[in-house]
């Protein structure tokens, strides 16, 4: 059975139709990508998925593991093992990166009936995780993505889908804004996350990510459809016409 | 305009001084109460939320819950129902230089110099007119206190509504320091009409922490006159907790070159808790400076009032001046009135304001939830962020421990009205 099931789906924004009726299947172990020009409604795609106020479902399924996503609060999505990795992660003035950390940690863990984990071990454990993506002490104690560059952010949000370990991930755009260097140790955090049991979705604006993450099926996503999939080979391919020959197309 | 009578607020008693007591009356009588069209009151209609009548406790009651001394390890004064109560109180371990006791045993020359009575104020005519007691602290130059001094008052429930005409007299010499906490806590329905005047000298040093957490039914209403000299400093941070009506006025007056004034403050509260912060903060001499910081954060019908004007006099040259005043709105009913105010006569100075109310960003909401955390949580999250800006401004150690404690027992049951 599919890992992450979305069927027909149709999302509005402001009374304005952007997805299209969108259908992709992702069984576990599988990495999908979706690539496609700026507008086209790759984060609405994630967005709706994850539940973001203003994203009107107005037809269509999504379901993870045969639960209804759509059902669900947005921390509801997440406890189910959903985690969006954000093109824009949000900065929170106050709330420092431990405690955030922490409490999301924690509250997974009460969702499995696990006991929570006291300020030391905790600390130990994200230590350990921050560490393989470069993350250190001063960017934790820091307020949450408060005046972190724009590569500091893209890793604080691999550093939290390490610790919450979900699974199925949808990573948008987690590519942008870094340099090479950057995107290696993302890319490096995300594939040590790659697993039999574990899905993710992998929006992209360049085919330069796909180098690093190889996905199993690309994706090209116009003006609110998916208009084409194929194997990795497709990224190359549109590498070189680009996507103005799908821009607008038909399914 | 409705002539005032006393009798209404515990009638003239004995007061402690006959003189002041005189003239004050003169002032307050023919003005009358505040209503919402004198100027600075418009948002606070404090008439309706008054008693018909008020009483002067009389004679001590039982003793109250030491609980309300905040754990703190303080010199301590405590005042039930206004006056100094000695047996719960505890002196010691000020240091060479340190006077520190209640006000009944005597006068200092200078009470009434820096909160004026007039008619615009009726609760400082009140107090002057009626206190009977209070609270003395004298550091001489280059002294220091050697432990935090704290003011607690109490007002325990009598047989009619009770008045409380707290008196505070501190005078810090030149290089002089304490550090002042001062609390208030009550049961039942009062009146507290406190007034404070502070002077600093040359390069004194002043740090106040202010707990106001009186009941549902009490009217609070704290005047706070200030004087600073060359290079001395004022620093204080407030919270407003109490679930009646709470007026927190502070004039302060930099007199002296250098002289800094820093408030940071927090309003929190629902039903219809009502929390007003009004200042006024005369700039008179170069390179003084200045810092407030209000946040407020209302829920149920709770509303939030901030009054700051700044007035930068001519040839106060480079004065700093800033103030920011922040509501988080966390009902449609809750209401917050913020207004900045700022007049310039000089010229090379640096001054700012800025105020916005609104509610929680659905944004961050949002981007916590996606982690799992669930909306309450997450609510809690960035309202304590919000209003820790203002702990962060109190002392490390006791006093931020305390005032922790008091925001984090607020929070809960502002929470608990705000959870459908
Ligand atoms: N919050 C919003 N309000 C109005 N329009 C939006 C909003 N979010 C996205 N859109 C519109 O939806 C379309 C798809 O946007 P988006 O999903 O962000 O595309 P992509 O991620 O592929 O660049 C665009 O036309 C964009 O203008
Ligand atoms: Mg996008």
């Amino acid at each position: 059975m599919a890992l992450l099931q979305i069927e027909g789906l149709k999302v509005a924004v402001a009374g304005k139709e952007i997805l299209r009726g969108i259908d992709l299947e992702l069984v576990p172990g599988q990495v999908h990508a979706i690539m496609g020009p700026n507008g086209s409604g790759k984060s609405t795609l994630a967005y709706a998925i994850a539940g973001r106020e203003g994203y009107e479902v107005t037809g269509g399924r999504a379901l993870l593991d045969g639960t209804d996503l759509l059902e669900l609060e947005p921390e509801e999505r997440a406890r189910a093992g959903l985690f969006l990795a954000f093109q824009y992660p949000v900065e929170i003035a106050g709330v420092g990166g431990v405690t955030f950390l922490k409490t999301a940690y924690n509250a997974l863990r009460k969702e499995r009936g696990e006991s929570e984990l006291d300020a030391m071990q905790f600390l130990k454990l994200v230590r350990a995780k921050a560490t393989a993506l470069g993350v250190g002490d001063d960017m934790l104690k820091r307020a949450v993505n408060s005046g972190f560059s724009g590569g500091e952010k893209k890793r604080f949000e691999i550093l939290q889908m390490a610790l919450l370990e979900p699974r199925v991930a949808v990573l948008d755009e987690t590519d942008s804004g870094l340099d090479i260097d950057a995107l290696k140790v993302v890319a490096g955090g995300v594939n040590a996350l790659r697993s039999p049991t574990r899905s993710m979705l992998v929006i992209t604006h360049y085919q330069r990510l796909l180098d690093y993450i190889v996905p199993d099926v690309i994706h090209v996503m116009a003006a609110g459809r998916i208009v084409r999939s194929g194997g990795k080979e497709l990224a190359l391919e549109l590498e070189s016409t680009g996507y103005a020959a799908h821009a607008g197309a038909p399914a | 305009m409705k002539p005032l009578t006393l009798d209404r607020f515990g009638g003239v008693g004995t007061p402690a001084s006959a003189a002041l007591s005189s003239a004050a009356l003169r002032a307050i009588v023919a003005h009358g109460l505040p209503t919402t069209k004198w100027e600075g009151w418009r948002f606070t209609p404090v008439e309706r939320r008054l008693q018909p009548d008020y009483r002067l406790a009389s004679e001590p009651v039982s003793s109250p819950d030491a609980s309300s001394h905040l754990g703190l390890n303080a010199a301590k004064l405590v005042l039930v129902n206004g006056r100094l109560r000695s047996e719960l109180s505890d002196l010691s371990g000020l240091g060479r230089g340190v006077e520190l006791r209640g006000l009944a045993k005597g006068l200092p020359p200078e009470l009434g110099a820096l909160a004026k009575v007039d008619g615009g104020r009726p609760f400082v005519g009140m107090n002057t007119a009626c206190f009977t007691d209070g609270v003395l602290l004298h550091v001489g130059a280059g002294a220091s206190a050697a432990r935090v001094i704290h003011v607690v008052s109490l007002a325990v429930p009598g047989e009619a509504p009770t008045v409380l005409y707290p008196r505070l007299s501190i005078m810090l010499e030149a290089g002089a320091r304490a550090t002042l906490v001062e609390s208030h806590q009550g049961v039942g329905a009062y009146l507290t009409a406190i007034v404070s005047e502070i002077e600093l000298g040359e390069g004194a040093e002043l740090t106040h922490l202010r707990l106001q957490q009186d009941g549902a039914d009490s009217v609070h209403i704290a005047h706070t006159a200030l004087a600073l000299a060359a290079n001395a400093s004022y620093a204080a941070t407030a919270f407003s907790l109490g679930q009646g009506l709470a007026r927190h006025e502070l004039h302060a007056r930099l007199i002296g070159e250098g002289a800094r004034f820093d408030l940071s403050a927090a309003s929190l509260g629902g039903g219809r808790g009502h929390y007003d912060v009004t200042t006024t903060v005369e700039h008179l001499a170069r390179a003084t400076q200045s810092r407030q910081k209000v946040k407020c954060v209302l829920a149920g019908r709770g509303r939030g009032v901030y009054q700051g004007k700044v007035m930068v006099a001519r040839g106060a040259m480079k004065t700093d001046a800033h103030q920011i005043a922040r509501a988080l709105l966390l009902s449609p009913e809750a209401e917050a009135d913020l207004k900045p105010e700022l007049e310039i006569f000089a010229d090379d100075v640096k001054c700012g304001h800025g105020a916005t109310v609104g509610e929680l960003e659905s944004e961050p909401l949002f981007y916590l939830r996606s982690r799992g955390i669930a909306l309450a949580d997450a609510r809690r999250l960035l309202i304590e962020a919000f209003v820790g800006e203002v702990l962060d401004a109190v002392p490390e150690g006791d006093l931020r421990d305390a005032a922790g404690r008091a925001v984090a027992a607020s929070l809960a049951s502002l929470f608990a009205e705000v959870r459908p």
